[in-house]
């Protein structure tokens, strides 16, 4: 499952950051933000599981308590690897909001996150 | 019997003085104060050049005593001066004057962030915990 | 002597307060960020926090002095290791390297590895190689020192956030100075 593409949004549903490979398309992410919205309020979980299914692509979420939604586009459903995939990101993100140059809800602009969620990528997904 | 305290900051101004058991001729007027900083660092420059061997006079001097009173001295290496006046028969309080040093001015009077450095002190905190710390000596009352 | 003061060192730090080591580096990071808004020069920041610091250092030499017990430095190597061992040590937990004495030991630089006001910092491009991020700390230094009568002059020379992935300052003694002689005194 090397196809996945993978958005950070924020707030607004503004993107923050993407990693996104061939094939696959961060519009149709996009067009699940509503259905996250939906599912945030049903569960007392960060971890929402598979919310929408295009063709043969999965869209799971992970929202954090500050409403930032974690987006992960996908073809094969391996819960327990993408679970594990959205808690380590979960801490890279916690490390970027403790940078003092970083606002909450801005673009995430640094090489090292992008390096590291490029590791996580091939750790979990390959 | 303590008399009074002397805080002398590096520049030689006396930026706290209390005294107790009042007795007859206690001096703290500008002039007084001068006076005294003057002796001790004219004291401390006698110390270091009359020394059989070297000496560093901040650590090497500790009091002098005269048939009325004993003076304590204690300096820090920043310079502050810590002086205290007794009757002669009190003994040694060189450790009392650390721990005014440590646990008093430093905590009270250096961490108050509203204190203004080598400005007379004002502090409420330390001029209790001063009082109480110098209340419960033996020396205070003997 | 190194040994000594890394000994000395340790115990200190064991016998003072501690507090929440992310709420002391956002305090920090908030602090230079506010600082940076409201300058907009980055130079005028630099300064700034130099002198911050060295407001600090004018205060806690005291707490050093009274926490630690320790006695007058022989000389200016002496007091590099007391530095490096016992005062980073003590306030901020970690030690650094004494490093590229000039044949005079008159000047040293600090290396910092692991520099626990940079924690989690990224600087934007734009302020890479400007902003001494950690400048506080020269201040600290100079007004310690200054207390016990050493007059220094203290310089960030590479800061691990600009991409020299190492934290050094370069601390140069410009004059002991004496006790002050009283006024009118000769």
């Amino acid at each position: 499952m090397s196809n996945y593409t993978f958005l950070i949004i924020g707030k607004n549903d503004n993107p923050l950051y993407e990693k996104e490979n061939a094939y696959v398309n961060q519009y149709i992410v996009h067009s699940s933000l509503d259905i996250v919205e939906e599912h945030v309020w049903k569960s007392n979980n960060m971890y929402l599981k598979v919310i929408d299914k295009h063709n043969k692509f999965n869209i799971s979420s992970y929202v954090t308590a500050s409403h930032i939604k974690f987006m992960l586009l996908h073809e094969k459903k391996d819960e327990d690897a993408i679970r594990n995939f959205f808690v380590e990101v979960h801490d890279l993100y916690l490390k970027i909001l403790l940078n003092p140059f970083y606002a909450y809800n801005s673009p995430i602009t640094s090489t090292a996150f992008d390096n590291k969620v490029k590791k996580l990528g091939t750790k979990y997904f390959n | 019997m303590i008399f009074n305290i002397y805080i002398f900051n590096k520049e030689g101004v006396c930026i706290y003085f209390e005294e107790w058991n009042k007795k007859k001729g206690s001096a703290n007027t500008a002039e007084d104060q001068k006076l005294l900083f003057g002796m001790l660092y004219s004291l401390k420059a006698f110390i270091s050049t009359s020394s059989p061997k070297p000496i560093d006079p901040k650590t090497g001097f500790h009091c002098y005593k005269t048939s009325s009173y004993k003076l304590h001295f204690y300096e820090t290496l920043s310079g502050t001066k810590f002086i205290i006046m007794t009757d002669p028969n009190t003994p040694d309080l060189r450790e009392d004057l650390k721990k005014i040093y440590s646990n008093i001015f430093v905590e009270y009077v250096i961490k108050n962030p509203v204190y203004q450095p080598n400005t007379a002190i004002k502090c409420d905190m330390f001029i209790n915990h001063l009082n109480a710390y110098l209340k419960q000596t033996p020396a205070f009352n003997n | 002597m190194n040994k000594k003061y890394d000994k000395l060192g340790s115990d200190v730090f064991n016998k003072v307060e501690k507090i929440n080591s992310e709420l002391f580096t956002l305090t920090y990071g908030a602090l230079v960020t506010q600082l940076i808004k409201d300058y907009e020069d980055i130079e005028q920041v630099n300064i700034k926090l130099e002198q911050m610091g060295y407001n600090i250092g004018i205060r806690l030499i005291e707490e050093f002095l009274a926490k630690s017990g320790i006695g007058r430095c022989t000389d200016f190597t002496e007091t590099a290791e007391v530095i490096a061992k016992v005062g980073f040590k003590m306030f901020l937990g970690v030690t650094c390297q004494v490093t590229d004495w000039d044949t005079e030991k008159k000047e040293f630089h600090l290396i910092i590895d692991d520099n626990p006001l940079s924690d989690f910092v990224e600087l934007p491009d734009h302020l890479k190689h400007k902003l001494y991020y950690s400048n506080i700390l020269c201040g600290v230094i100079r007004g310690a020192l200054e207390m016990v009568q050493m007059k220094v002059k203290c310089t960030f020379v590479k800061c691990s956030l600009s991409d020299d992935n190492t934290c050094s300052i370069k601390v140069v003694l410009e004059e002991v100075l004496s006790d002050l002689v009283p006024v009118g005194y000769d």
